[in-house]
């Protein structure tokens, strides 16, 4: 399920590079038989301060104003079949009076007290800034309304949007990793490379999200191979290429039976309906593919006197 | 307020129950200060101080009887860094300012799901 957005401040930036480098740190694994160049995590500073202004932070504008829209929407939708004179709750947006009062008015109380506050609108870099949320209710139908009262300060439209978190994302069908390996046979060779290379391309989906359609786009952005052997897995930014121009390779020192298993790690940006920007996904989510396993066998050289294709026959062919 | 009583009390003793207890997963500014606390308990450090008293405080329902949004000004005593033989390393001074949190009632519970802390300038 979503959640409401928080993709927009420095602390959430900050958040995002934390966790970015944390799956760096987690993935950036390499072994001396395993081959693939220059990927190093860098230790991520972060000093314990005890003053909670320094500590990462929420945007609790937006959350206020993510829940506002939600109960707006929920209270129109259950109100709609019901004639005005019989309900019993409203909201609605409106104007905030620019008041200092304690209690924040609107002009749907009757006209505004003489300015003396400091009330602004939200700045929503070009969009219209959606203004506050307003609740009024009575006992009955027969009793009068309450004044409205403050329920959401308000935002700005993308506020209102729900977020993609990563669990939304992890839970749509990503596909498995299309890799390759060579020798693309039931064998491999001792001290020989065993080639890998993945052939991953972003994918583009479609998905629903509390009520709203999302766009959503994954791209490969990390690739791991586990050999299967005592070797550290490769894990790798790379997409690699086939014989002969190859890059990525496992050179196994047992002969015996293997399995690869390929894990394609994967970002991910997504635009709700009704919203013009793509936003990030915080995290990655990862699918997986196993080969069936292969014999890494022996092979020694023998001189013939004929090419073995043209004379297979011959003895040591 | 609970809450902010319980923030310095996990930074002077690295007792996170509560705390855990009383946050959702995805409250960003609670899971940072695990994280502090964890990096204090690694290096037998501690935090001394950093009381903070709540005024002024101001609530909506954006989604009655679900989601609210508790605002109030706090004034934050100074706080002290010590290391393992409890001398001082670093001193803050105390400060002011505002504190906006988003708390969700659920379950028969309450958890703070969000907390935007704005110092005062």
């Amino acid at each position: 399920m979503g959640s409401p957005r928080r993709d927009a401040d420095a602390g959430v930036v900050r958040a995002r590079l934390l966790v970015i480098a944390m799956l760096a740190g987690i993935l950036s694994v390499g072994g001396a038989q395993t081959a693939a160049h220059g990927e190093t995590a860098k230790p991520v500073p972060v000093g314990p301060t005890g003053a909670m202004w320094s500590n990462l932070k929420d945007n609790a504008a937006y959350l206020d104003a993510f829940a506002g829209e939600q109960n707006r929407r929920h209270v129109e939708a259950e109100s709609a079949s019901i004639p005005p004179e019989l309900k019993v709750v409203q909201v609605q947006r409106a104007l905030m009076c620019d008041t200092n009062s304690a209690i924040p008015t609107t002009p749907l109380n009757g006209p505004c007290p003489e300015a003396s506050g400091t009330v602004g609108l939200n700045y929503c870099d070009g969009a219209e800034p959606v203004l506050p949320l307003w609740r009024r209710t009575r006992a009955t139908p027969a009793d009068p309304w309450n004044p409205w009262v403050l329920a959401a300060y308000g935002g700005c439209p993308a506020d209102l949007l729900p977020t993609m978190s990563v669990e939304d994302f992890r839970r749509l069908p990503l596909p498995a990793p299309a890799w390759h390996m060579q020798p693309n046979k039931d064998w491999v060779l001792v001290n020989m490379e065993t080639i890998v290379y993945s052939t991953d391309t972003p994918q583009q989906l479609r998905t629903d999200l509390l009520g709203y359609g999302v766009d959503v786009i994954a791209t490969p952005e990390r690739y791991v191979w586990d050999f299967g052997d005592d070797s550290k897995p490769l894990s790798t930014h790379r997409q690699g290429h086939p014989w002969p121009g190859f890059d990525l390779f496992h050179v196994y020192e047992q002969a015996g039976t293997g399995t690869i298993t390929a894990t394609t790690i994967w970002s991910g940006r997504y635009r709700v309906d009704g919203d013009t920007q793509w936003h990030d996904i915080l995290g990655t989510a990862e699918t997986t593919a196993t080969s069936a396993p292969f014999d890494i066998v022996e092979r020694r050289a023998h001189l013939v006197a004929t090419d073995c294709l043209t004379d297979p026959t011959q003895a040591d062919c | 307020m609970y809450f902010q009583r319980l923030y310095p009390y996990v930074y002077a003793t690295g007792d996170i129950s509560e705390w855990k207890t009383l946050t959702d997963p995805d409250c960003i500014f609670c899971h940072s200060v695990l994280s502090e606390v964890a990096q204090l308990e690694q290096v037998g450090q501690r935090m001394r101080g950093g009381l903070i008293t709540a005024s002024d405080v101001t609530a909506l329902e954006p989604d009655p009887g679900h989601v609210f949004h508790v605002t109030f000004h706090v004034e934050v005593e100074p706080t002290e860094l010590l290391d393992t033989t409890g001398a001082v390393i670093q001193s803050n001074p105390a400060s002011v300012g505002t504190i906006d949190t988003i708390v969700i009632w659920e379950d028969g519970t309450w958890v703070v799901r969000g907390v935007t802390p704005t110092q005062a300038s």
